[in-house]
């Protein structure tokens, strides 16, 4: 896992670095020369600042110097300060960020897994069948909804514009601060409808897909026809023998899932104006904060690592024939 | 007034940056008058000049009301309920903001909207009045300014001061004959009155000295009481290399020494004579709390005497109270949940009781959201109750006009300083020549872009100064869409088309420009498709490129560019024309906001003589043969200012609308008594 983390951050920090746009240039460079206040300046400082700008974050550097220093505080869990807040800690704002995107994320996953599995099943199950028409049509429509446009979508259908049923910014009510717990509570539900919902449908529908297309394959294998054989009930068949079978695939995407879901969080962080690691990520980027980036980059890459480690060990849950020494 | 960062990183912000006075966007001095009889008015802005209504501005809507200033529209001018009501205290008002600014400490951060909270949660020891246009003193009583007396080394004045190396006498100088009479122009200025010879003299640097007279019932909100200590400290921060003031340090690097004078007063000498020397001790003079700061204050907790620079600088940089702001205004930082709002309530300490001047509102929110659609769901969900980024076609369209708009909120508009334009590298060969920039001018027809994209509800612009000061020359007009004319410029200078491609061209090559726009902008891109028809009508082939800000901002700042679209936002009456228009500002070789590289002996000349000009009047004509000049160089292609579109929450009364960014300030507002959550004027909280 280590030698893999090392790889990722290597070429994420080497691509970061390449990209064109200058930190030091957004920061300093915007400006102009001086400060508020309309007061004489014989000539402007810009290069004077943008000079010590990269000397405080080692920006002039070699790169693999820079990333010599960037993996040494990684190794003592410090992704530095943000280059724009320099009194912020990265790992502490990530930190923060990530009680925001992680919740939503599970509650994605674990609402994708819930719809999906058995739109999985009932499809194979009663595959040619209209269900399994409809069914497909509809996953492949939500399949291909791209999410920030899905987004918008239900801001207009549902915000004051339309139908006026659910807030669309953030996930707390303006005067959240005053709420009861139980008011505080249902108040971040009704919030999290949209932005979830958004975060669910892509996954749900791939995930579907899967489903059924794992548990196809296992109910054309021969201890499924005798199962049937031995005149069980097809409800015992699909449910005792089929299921856990086509399960496997299914649980090997619970890796992949994780960082789409991350990365969807991005968008719909942005959209509903969510204040999570999609959104740091995102802000991040656009003002080259590199040490922003790579700090929710390598999260992202260790939660992928960890989806990983569980998927492997989820294997040997549902399969007895796996098994690790 | 300067450059000030608009932390813009999101893509439907427009583009920013800024120089002296100006903000470079997508992106105001004047005597104390109350008890400072010894001061000399150094500004003029409330004198800006007047001109009879322009009929074709007459024509396309704009009304003498917005060209007015400094006076403002009356309040509640556009709001269908702002029949006059009783105001009462109490509630509590949100504003949109579209970034969130890093930190609150202006001395080392300089987004644009930290000036907007700045406003409302700290003080100076002068603001700018939005009212007159003139700087009033406010954490300070009393200022007065002085000239100061530059001696040569045979002067013999033993009682000189020193300051910069330079031996010198300050009080106010007059001239009598071969000598200068000075006389102390301050009751803290105790050198005697004399005649000095003007063989002793080198120079005579007139509104140089400013000695102020501190309030001494002032409070910061930590409860600790505000002294002269805090400003000297204040001062000093910008000497050391190690705070990242970088910004603000050539600017701050002006006020050449300071010195307390008395238990209440200081006085500081500016370096040379200055214009806009006043502008400096505005919000850009960033008082900070010396017990919370300096490491040398015995009061402060993590006291070090010993402390060196770069422990002082770490220590100002990475300070909490950088978010955790203790500042002086008269509403205080009490919450700010990061990504989400800041809130500010009344401070109890704050001077100054009266509600007209420090607030009625209970508590002032800034909600950031950064996209303008979400933003504009935000008002219409009660989230927001102002919203200053109405876009255009939303203000003219059904957006504002269905009922769940209508009902609660309604819009207005006022005219800022800003100047939406197209910017020419002038070092690129084939847009050096004059004749070129000017044929671009007369080809795209500026007044029919403003009718047909802002209905009219913009100004034509022909100069970079603030369209409603002193410094704008009402009486150029713009260049005629002439295209005929267009094609004889560029004929004139060797361009027309000799291979039959319909492109001109010269020496074997097109006329080819590419455009530079920020990526995500509408707008821009909107004008470029139409700027582009234009010109292939005059055989110039126009090219657009859109690129992400980051990448933008660099090859614009590294003159990488033939053309990009642009705005400067003004944040001042007069600007400093130093940063955008001075030749030593178009080195090739440095980053400068003179990005199209001007380089003109005529422009310098005006640029130097306007800055060292104190006489209102005087400055006023320097400024009008500038204008001229620049529109004729057409380094620019001056394009217009459009009126910011503002929706405001109708129960909010007392709206009063500036020309100065954010355009409205929320100390003005309140709601009507009798309404919920609030309490009749003269009562407790």
């Amino acid at each position: 896992m280590i030698p893999t983390m090392i790889g990722i951050t290597l070429l994420l920090f080497v691509v970061m670095r390449l990209a064109p746009g200058d930190p030091a240039t957004l920061a300093v460079g915007t400006v102009g020369m001086g400060a508020e206040g309309a007061a004489m300046q014989a000539e402007s400082n810009m290069e004077d600042a943008i000079t010590k700008f990269r000397k405080k974050y080692k920006l002039d550097e070699p790169l693999l110097v820079q990333y010599g220093y960037w993996i040494g505080s990684v190794a003592r869990l410090d992704f530095g300060n943000e280059f724009f807040r320099p009194n912020v800690k990265v790992r502490d704002e990530l930190w923060r960020r990530m009680q925001v995107t992680v919740p939503l994320s599970l509650v994605s996953v674990i609402l994708s897994y819930l719809i999906a599995l058995p739109i999985g099943i009932l499809t194979a199950v009663k595959r040619g069948s209209v269900a399994d028409k409809t069914a497909t049509l509809s996953v492949f429509l939500l399949y291909s909804l791209p999410n920030f446009w899905a987004g918008l979508m239900l801001i207009l259908i549902f915000g004051k514009t339309g139908l006026g049923w659910l807030p669309v910014l953030g996930l707390h009510d303006k005067d959240a601060a005053s709420f009861t717990t139980f008011r505080y509570v249902m108040d971040v539900v009704h919030h999290a409808i949209l932005p979830v919902a958004v975060l669910t449908y892509g996954g749900l529908a791939y995930l579907s897909r899967q489903m059924r297309g794992g548990m196809l394959e296992v109910i054309r294998q021969d201890y499924i026809r005798t199962a049937r054989a031995k005149g069980l009930s097809e409800r015992v068949v699909v449910y005792k023998h089929a299921l856990r079978n086509s399960l496997i695939p299914v649980v090997t995407l619970f890796a992949g899932i994780l960082p789409i879901l991350i990365g969807g969080s991005v968008i719909v962080e942005t959209i509903f104006t969510i204040p999570g690691m999609g959104l740091y990520a995102f802000e991040g980027l656009v003002q080259r904060d590199y040490n922003v980036v790579m700090g929710t980059v390598t999260a992202s890459a260790f939660m992928t690592l960890v989806g990983f480690l569980i998927s492997d060990v989820t294997y040997a849950l549902v399969d007895p024939r796996i098994a690790y020494d | 007034m300067i450059s000030q960062r608009l932390r813009l990183p999101l893509p439907s912000l427009l583009l920013v940056v800024l120089a002296t006075g100006w903000l470079f966007a997508g992106c105001g001095g004047g005597s104390s008058d109350n008890a400072n009889s010894g001061a000399r008015s150094q500004q003029s802005g409330a004198d800006a000049p007047t001109s009879p209504m322009d009929p074709e501005l007459a024509q396309a809507g704009v009304t003498e009301l917005d060209l007015a200033g400094p006076h403002v529209p009356p309040a509640d001018y556009f709001n269908p309920d702002g029949a006059a009501v009783t105001p009462a205290l109490g509630g509590r008002v949100i504003q949109h903001i579209a970034s969130e600014p890093p930190n609150l400490n202006f001395a080392t951060e300089n987004s644009a909207v930290i000036r907007w909270v700045l406003r409302e949660i700290h003080s100076a020891l002068l603001e700018f009045n939005l009212d007159t246009w003139e700087y009033d003193p406010t954490m300070a009583t009393a200022y007065t300014v002085e000239d100061m007396v530059l001696l040569n080394e045979g002067g013999d004045q033993p009682d000189a001061v020193e300051s910069s190396g330079q031996r010198m006498l300050y009080g106010n100088v007059t001239d009598d004959g071969d000598a200068y009479l000075l006389t102390p122009g301050s009751a803290h200025n105790t050198l005697p009155e004399r005649r000095i010879l003007k063989s002793e003299v080198e120079s005579v640097q007139r509104g140089t000295v400013f000695t102020f007279d501190l309030r001494n019932d002032v409070l910061w909100h930590d409860g600790h009481p505000f002294d002269v200590n805090d400003v000297l400290f204040s001062w000093s921060i910008y000497s050391n290399p190690h705070v990242d003031c970088d910004e603000k340090r050539s600017t701050m690097a002006m006020l050449a020494n300071a010195e307390i004078v008395g238990p209440d007063a200081i006085r500081f000498f500016y370096k040379e004579q200055y214009f806009r020397a006043i502008a400096v001790f505005d919000l850009a003079f960033t008082l900070l709390p010396s017990h919370l700061y300096n490491l040398n204050d015995p009061d402060n907790p993590d006291y070090n005497p010993d402390a060196t620079d770069a422990e002082q600088g770490t220590y100002i940089n990475e300070n909490p109270h950088n978010l955790d702001w203790v500042g002086l205004g008269p509403y205080q930082l009490t919450k700010w949940e990061r990504g989400r709002f800041l809130e500010a309530k009344k401070f109890d300490g704050f001077y100054n009781k009266d509600p007209a001047f420090s607030g009625y509102m209970d508590t002032l929110r800034w909600t950031h959201v950064d996209d303008d659609n979400l933003a504009f769901q935000a008002l219409l969900n009660g989230e927001v109750d102002i919203f200053d980024r109405v876009k255009s076609e939303d203000f003219m369209g059904a957006a504002t006009q269905q009922e769940v708009f209508t009902k609660n909120f309604y819009k207005s508009y006022t005219y800022l300083g800003s100047l939406g334009y197209t910017g020419w590298n002038l070092f690129r060969p084939h847009l050096s020549d004059v004749r070129v920039r000017t044929a671009l001018a007369h080809a795209f027809d500026v007044k029919e872009w403003i009718r047909t994209n802002y209905e009219g509800l913009a100004l034509p612009a022909t100069g970079s100064q603030f369209w409603f000061g002193p410094g704008y020359n009402r009486d150029v007009k713009l260049l005629p869409y002439d295209i005929e004319r267009a094609q004889e410029l560029l004929a004139e200078a060797g361009w027309y088309d000799r291979d039959g491609n319909g492109i001109v061209d010269k020496d074997g090559e097109d006329l080819e420009i590419e455009f530079l726009m920020p990526s995500g902008n509408k707008a821009s891109e909107k004008l470029l498709q139409k700027m582009q028809e234009s010109y292939e009508k005059i055989g110039v082939s126009m090219k657009i490129t859109a690129m992400e800000w980051a990448q933008f901002l660099e090859r614009i700042l590294d003159r990488d560019f033939d053309a990009c679209n642009l705005a400067w936002a003004l944040t001042d009456v007069e600007s400093d024309p130093f940063s955008l228009w001075h030749s030593k500002e178009a080195d090739p070789n440095r980053r400068t906001s003179n990005h199209s590289g001007l380089q003109d002996p005529e422009v310098d000349r005006l640029i130097d003589a306007i800055r060292k000009e104190l006489d209102p009047d005087a400055r006023h004509l320097l400024y009008m043969d500038l204008h001229a000049r620049l529109y004729e160089l057409q380094p620019y292609l001056f394009g217009w200012n459009v009126p910011k579109k503002i929706a405001f929450n109708r129960a909010l009364h007392g709206v009063k609308l500036y020309k100065f960014s954010p355009g409205y300030r929320l100390r003005d507002m309140y709601y009507a008594e009798g309404t919920p959550g609030t309490r009749p004027l003269g009562s407790s909280t």
